[in-house]
């Protein structure tokens, strides 16, 4: 069961990080001048994101 | 045939892992015992990842050393370098979740270092020969004590005993929920430090469990899986990125916890 409960872990990460990176380009695209704030705070989300991930993924690997 | 592949994927996997036992150590539960943090079994946890910290300390101690002509001066040559890498930390990633130099001018070195040893530790674990310190949870865990220590430190420093209790019980709350409140504070900052831990650990970790994975295939289907040998080559490249990035991402998460202790109308 493990790998099956990784997989879906990373399909909620994927999810997840998919709508920052939306929502990062698109406001990157609008207002090109708040790019590099943008990209802080989308990296930062993104690491929030991966660390549950993460942990969902350690947690299947243990068992 | 069969010992030959038992014999390649050894190599591979004391290479890749060594983290103390094959992959089937990995999968069969054996690395729970590495979590024992405070069981007997440190020192054979520590086997490779020890050394791989000692020479991180050395070459930093090395940077420190070629760099210390540059202290009070105009720097040049090498001293620019890491002038830039200085200033980079401290306008990029301190100053603006401190609030400013008057409370963030006493943690850029703290900073500056967790930076450089994490992405040191992370780049030296991709040259083959040698293991990823970060990919074991007790070095990771060290880095995130160290954080949550700087944390309570430097918050009753900075700001004295009011500030700890202000970052630990927000103001204006009325009587009934100070204590539910002071036990979530409490709580959200031991989960931060969890989190840190287990953010850079699982992601080194998962790094070379794939690239494993990747070069395993080739033992398992010979010529067959050489695509995955290409695939592996781009993931050794992205993890070169994953790297550094890792290292931005802890660093600055800790400017962030700490920074909301420590200046906390920001």
């Amino acid at each position: 069961m493990g790998p099956i409960g990784a997989g879906i872990a990373v399909l909620g990460a994927a999810i997840g990080i998919g709508l920052v990176g939306y929502s990062a380009l698109t406001g990157m695209a609008r207002q090109p001048e708040a790019a590099a704030k943008l990209q802080t705070a989308m990296i930062i989300a993104g690491a929030l994101i991966e660390g549950v991930a993460l942990f969902a993924v350690v947690v299947c690997l243990l068992k | 045939m069969q010992e030959k592949l038992n014999a390649f994927l050894e190599y591979v996997d004391h290479h890749v892992m060594h983290h103390g036992g094959s992959l089937d150590a990995l999968t069969h539960q054996t690395w729970l015992k590495d979590l024992e943090i405070l069981g007997h079994d440190i020192l054979a946890v520590f086997h490779f990842d020890e050394f791989m910290v000692i020479l991180v300390g050395v070459l930093l101690g090395a940077l420190a050393w070629f760099g210390r002509k540059s202290i009070g001066r105009i720097p040049r040559g090498f001293g620019t370098i890491l002038e830039k890498y200085v200033l980079f930390i401290r306008d990029d990633i301190v100053y603006p979740n401190f609030g400013g130099a008057k409370h963030g001018r006493s943690f850029v070195p703290f900073f500056c270092s967790i930076f450089l040893f994490i992405a040191l530790s992370n780049l030296l674990g991709l040259i083959p020969l040698f293991t990823c310190s970060t990919g074991n949870v007790n070095i990771t865990a060290a880095l995130a004590t160290i954080f949550l220590g700087v944390a309570l430190w430097g918050t009753l420093r900075q700001g004295g005993a009011h500030a700890l209790v202000h970052a630990l019980l927000p103001a204006g709350l009325p009587g009934p929920m100070k204590p539910i409140m002071f036990f979530m504070e409490v709580i959200s900052l031991f989960s931060r430090t969890f989190a840190l831990t287990m953010r850079l650990f699982a992601n080194m970790l998962g790094g070379h469990v794939v690239l494993y994975a990747m070069v395993s295939l080739t033992a398992i289907f010979g010529a067959l899986a050489a695509p995955s040998l290409a695939v592996a080559i781009c993931l050794y490249l992205f993890e070169v990125f994953v790297a550094l990035l890792q290292a931005y991402v802890f660093t600055m998460l800790s400017a962030i916890f700490i920074g909301m202790m420590v200046h906390p109308q920001h």
